[in-house]
């Protein structure tokens, strides 16, 4: 009897092991929408921008990812007026650093690099200067274009809220690499990358998510 | 058949990410918050100035030794204004450059007796390009400069060397002025 027991569960283990490696992974698209702008757009209205993911799992933990956006900035005062338009693509790579033991384990701890690159078009029609020693300054800066391609370092986590519904901050570090050299004038905001030369190194972005099966 | 999610098997780091579900929507909601505050406070002043420190050059010291002046008056070309009024102990000054145009020319104007003290006297010219910026919706534009060249007269002036030649909104010093010291006078 002893010995018919220690069988029963030895076949289980056997069980459990193939379950937890043979699992196929079925194939999906999950689509994200960075929500962190609705918090931006509260205290910075003058700028709107708007951020899409796509991702895909290509191997056992490893998602291969699209993000891109579209952002406007308009802002007319007193002293100055300032309109921009742009966008930016950013692709790359995430591993999952949590690993799936079953296929039920959707929540996701994500390490990644992208390349990004983003162009705008902007322009100041006029601003004034105050300058109590010399006197007030005006003047108006023509439409130019603007690029920029930078890396980024991301890292954060994604958990499964609600049945293929998925909640999740991404921690990014730019490093640019290259940019219009000596502008008229400096970008206020570069789409996907930030402030100008303002820009945090680090910036936390959250997003909702939405898994499709294909 | 009904399969469970077997936590228990799951790896250490599953538990150091604190994956509690409730707890990180919670958390998730929470971390929105600081995005919505703003804390950007404007400096009143729209031109950055051009910020120099007087020195003396000594041969035997690793750093350029810092001067202060007994007294000094500073008056851009062209404006009656005075900048500094023989101002005493000066050893930095900041200079306003003039965003209207591709230069400023600033008079050094040291102490002497009154009827010659219009005689002693330095003249300084920048030449740079204007840069201006718009650091934030709330502030506006500023005059950020970029210093192409320093000339200046030799009247108690050895040396300029442009140290920073990017007027910004910091701090740093970005000119060194090397006035003529006879070192005993040290």
């Amino acid at each position: 009897m002893t010995t018919f027991s220690v069988a029963l569960y030895a076949q289980d283990e056997n069980k459990t092991d193939t379950l937890e490696r043979d699992f196929e992974i079925k194939p999906f698209v999950r689509l994200g929408l960075d929500i962190s702008a609705i918090g931006r757009s509260i205290y910075e209205p003058e700028v709107r921008q708007f951020e899409f993911s796509l991702e895909s799992e290509i191997l056992r933990d490893w998602f291969l990812n699209l993000e891109g956006g579209i952002m406007q900035v308009r802002s007319e005062q007193e002293t100055f007026s300032y309109s921009s338009n742009g966008y930016f693509i950013r692709t790359g790579a995430d591993v999952n650093l949590l690993g799936r033991p079953d296929e039920f384990q959707n929540d996701l701890v994500l390490l990644g690099l992208r390349y990004a690159y983003s162009f705008l078009q902007h322009e100041s029609p006029y601003y004034f200067l105050e300058n109590p020693y010399w006197g007030e300054h005006s003047g108006s800066i023509r439409q130019t274009s603007y690029h920029t391609h930078w890396v980024e370092l991301v890292a954060g986590v994604r958990t499964e809220a609600f049945n293929n519904l998925f909640l999740g901050w991404m921690l990014r570090t730019r490093i640019p690499l290259f940019r219009t050299r000596e502008p008229d004038i400096e970008p206020y905001y570069i789409p996907g990358f930030g402030h100008g030369k303002r820009s945090s190194p680090i910036s936390i972005h959250f997003s909702v998510y939405y898994r499709f099966g294909l | 058949m009904i399969m469970k999610r077997n936590f228990e098997k799951k790896p250490i780091s599953y538990s150091i990410a604190l994956m509690h579900k409730p707890l990180f929507i919670i958390w998730f909601l929470f971390l929105l918050l600081p995005s919505c505050i703003n804390e950007e406070i404007c400096e009143d002043v729209s031109t950055v100035p051009v910020r120099i420190g007087f020195y003396f050059d000594d041969q035997d010291a690793d750093q350029p030794i810092l001067l202060a002046f007994d007294s000094l008056k500073v008056q851009g070309l062209g404006n009656d204004s005075i900048i500094y009024d023989y101002r005493y102990n000066v050893s930095r000054i900041e200079l306003p450059l003039n965003s209207n145009d591709q230069s400023s020319t600033f008079l050094f104007y040291y102490p002497g007796p009154p009827e010659i003290a219009h005689l002693l006297v330095d003249t300084v010219q920048f030449f740079y390009e204007v840069n201006p910026t718009l650091i934030s919706m709330e502030c506006g534009f500023v005059s950020f400069f970029e210093l192409i060249e320093v000339k200046h007269s030799s009247f108690f002036i050895d040396s300029i060397a442009i140290e920073d030649k990017l007027i910004i909104n910091n701090f740093e010093e970005h000119i060194k002025i090397f006035p003529l010291v006879d070192i005993d006078d040290l």
